[in-house]
């Protein structure tokens, strides 16, 4: 069996450690309830710690599948050195994206959720507008998960393999670079339900939010994010391993027609 | 408050019940863990298998 590297053994321990920390203490600490966080949030303000660390998780798979959809267009020119196949880049900008997905819709639920128990608790939950509330933050992580999976709809559209992974890593590209506005510019103009200090969001602020919740959320943010580089990492070496066999198998069939 | 509103509103406002979701939760949560440490050792043994077919020995 080949055996991991110490790196990679530590980052998987780690996330399991800190995701255990932020479960177990974000559960049962004694919540305070401060002026910031608004006595009507009651235990629900628990969920901050584990439906913010998601956007922070789905940024971090978005610019690793960022950075791989760039090294597809490098590896591709054909003025430079061909060092590596660009498919075996594309899988992982793929499969990175993949996950930023699985995160986005985890960020979106856990939100819809939150929004209904503390925003429009007064609101019948048959109507829309109970678990919706068109907030500027809200409707830009919809439009987010809609242009990725655009991203999907665009791959699924291209055959030859090659052509699918040059477009989809230019789209890619295109597709990060709206996630600037939608998450840091648009929501910073727009009033919305979200709670903000000075105009900006509270979570990095002095006076945004409590210390205690602070040493939950961040090394609950740090888990989340090497939870998703592991499942990224298995989901690419999977794929990975899949074409390398696809490879091997039409390698060993040319040699075939040529010994014959 | 009809459901599941009462339900979430009767575990997310009161700190009793919070046991119950710890549980629930951990239980979820050990369950993807052993998933991902079976999928990441098979996962292994399958890059191994591919690089002696790759490689073979002489």
């Amino acid at each position: 069996m080949t055996k991991q590297s110490p790196l990679r053994i530590t980052y998987k321990a780690l996330a399991v450690a800190l995701l255990l920390y932020a479960l177990i203490y974000g559960l049962l600490a004694e919540i305070p309830v401060s002026p910031q966080m608004g006595s009507q949030l009651g235990q629900s303000a628990r969920n901050l710690l584990y439906h913010v660390p998601n956007w922070f998780a789905m940024l971090v798979m978005m610019g690793i599948s960022l950075y791989h959809s760039i090294r597809v267009l490098r590896l591709t020119d054909p003025d430079r050195e061909q060092t590596e196949n660009p498919l075996r880049a594309d899988i992982k900008a793929n499969e990175s994206a993949r996950v930023g997905v699985m995160f986005n819709i985890l960020g979106l639920l856990t939100g819809i959720i939150w929004a209904r128990v503390s925003w429009n608790v007064a609101k019948e939950a048959t109507s829309f507008s109970a678990w919706w509330g068109w907030d500027p933050i809200q409707t830009c992580a919809l439009i987010a998960l809609l242009i990725y999976l655009a991203y999907y709809l665009l791959r699924n559209s291209i055959e030859d393999p090659e052509q699918k992974a040059k477009v989809s890593a230019v789209y890619n590209i295109f597709a990060f670079m709206t996630l600037i506005p939608l998450f840091f510019v648009i929501p910073r103009i727009l009033d919305g339900l979200h709670p903000t200090a000075d105009g900006g969001a509270v979570l990095f602020k002095k006076e945004g939010m409590n210390n205690l919740l602070r040493t939950i959320l961040y090394p609950g943010m740090i888990g989340f994010i090497l939870m998703g580089v592991w499942i990224y990492e298995i989901r690419s070496r999977a794929t990975t391993l899949r074409f390398r066999w696809q490879e091997w198998q039409s390698n060993q069939e040319y040699d075939n027609s040529h010994q014959s | 408050m009809n459901f599941p509103i009462s339900l979430l509103q009767d575990i997310l406002f009161t700190s009793d019940k919070i046991y119950s979701v710890l549980a629930v939760v951990l239980v979820v949560f050990g369950a993807f863990l052993f998933m991902m440490i079976r999928q990441d050792r098979r996962l292994s043994q399958m890059e191994s298998e591919m690089n002696e077919k790759d490689n073979p020995h002489p």
